[in-house]
């Protein structure tokens, strides 16, 4: 029995080195999803770092959570804030970070299905041009 | 062209009544920046009942910020801002948070509930306002406070959907109905709002 122990362990550990990676070439840090009622919206935050030789773009967002998920970036003109879509996705430059932070660049969960409280958590599908789709379980929390 | 007939001493009253407005205006820390003291908007608070604003605030300080509830970015940094300041403000100190709809189709009192217990606001303390979209707009007005509605779009269920690009304000009033200050709503100062509020208070 020992030495199936030991297999498994083997497989566990080739595994996470598999996984590891590819989140060696794309770090999500910090992402958390800010609380809201069921049908308010909410926001995205948090940071991506592509670890590539390669500029990627981040095309798409896409959660359960919401019924659209949008990338949107708020922009202050005269002392007045403006939303405004970013369709076309955002450019992470090579040994580079890309920041969505409040008022700023930011991922706007458009009508939530259910209420998020601080300590649930939610899935969500980030899209990329070049590499796979990359799946995250994001903790709800205000900051 | 007309000649001028008015006596020599009547310039020099009028330069002095100016050069002593101009003195009282530089000597306040906080001028006044819109005097709503006559006005009287007819609101709608949280829970229904009717609400004149600024009247029915009178002998209070009020911080005033204007949000919308489908606002997912810029309104809640600035609710969290004036919540920070609230904790700051002993209970006891005559001084309310106000929260305006910019969206008062969307926004019934309901909705505003359902904020004020998203943020865990002390509804002793605060009040969110709504009321028809004229007497939003005609407020809005005599506050400069701009908002315009960004263009329509669908849900995939045919729900139309909106966002809101508007004036980043939070707005310090005096206990007479007048706003003696303003500041950058998601950005403000926690440190700087306190200590405004605690000069004006002792200033009245």
């Amino acid at each position: 029995m020992r030495w199936q122990g030991a297999i498994g362990f083997l497989l566990l550990l080739l595994w996470a080195c598999s996984s590891s990676d590819s989140t060696g070439e794309l770090e999500f840090r910090n992402f958390r999803a800010t609380p809201g009622k069921k049908g308010f919206n909410a926001a995205l935050y948090g940071v991506i770092e592509n670890n590539t030789d390669f500029p990627e773009t981040l095309r798409t967002v896409t959660s359960p959570a919401a019924k659209v998920t949008e990338i949107h970036r708020t922009v202050h003109t005269d002392g007045i804030a403006m939303m405004q879509p970013v369709p076309e996705g955002v450019v992470i430059p090579p040994h580079s970070t890309f920041s969505f932070r409040p008022g700023d660049y930011h991922i706007m969960l458009i009508q939530l299905q259910h209420s998020l409280q601080v300590g649930d958590s939610i899935e969500v599908t980030f899209s990329f041009a070049r590499m796979a789709p990359q799946h995250l379980v994001v903790p709800v929390k205000w900051r | 062209m007309p000649e001028n007939h008015r006596p020599g001493w009547f310039s020099g009253v009028l330069f002095l009544l100016i050069v002593g407005i101009l003195l009282v205006q530089c000597s306040s820390e906080f001028p006044v920046e819109h005097d709503l003291s006559q006005k009287a908007f007819r609101l709608i608070d949280q829970n229904g009942h009717s609400v004149t604003f600024p009247a029915d605030f009178r002998d209070t300080v009020l911080l005033v910020a204007f949000i919308y509830t489908a606002c997912p970015d810029i309104c809640p940094l600035t609710t969290d801002r004036l919540l920070e300041v609230s904790k700051r403000i002993p209970k006891e100190l005559p001084v309310r948070f106000v929260l305006i709809t910019l969206d008062p189709q969307r926004d019934t009192p309901q909705q505003l509930r359902s904020y004020a217990d998203l943020y865990q606001l002390d509804l002793q303390r605060w009040r969110l306002l709504t009321g028809t979209i004229a007497t939003i707009d005609s407020l809005r007005s005599a506050m400069e406070i701009y908002a315009v509605r960004s263009p329509l779009k669908k849900l995939p269920d045919g729900t139309a959907y909106y966002f809101i690009n508007h004036t980043d304000a939070l707005c310090l009033f005096d206990r007479q109905g007048r706003e003696r200050q303003r500041y950058k709503g998601s950005e403000a100062d926690v440190e700087e709002v306190v200590r405004d509020v605690q000069q004006l208070l002792s200033q009245q």
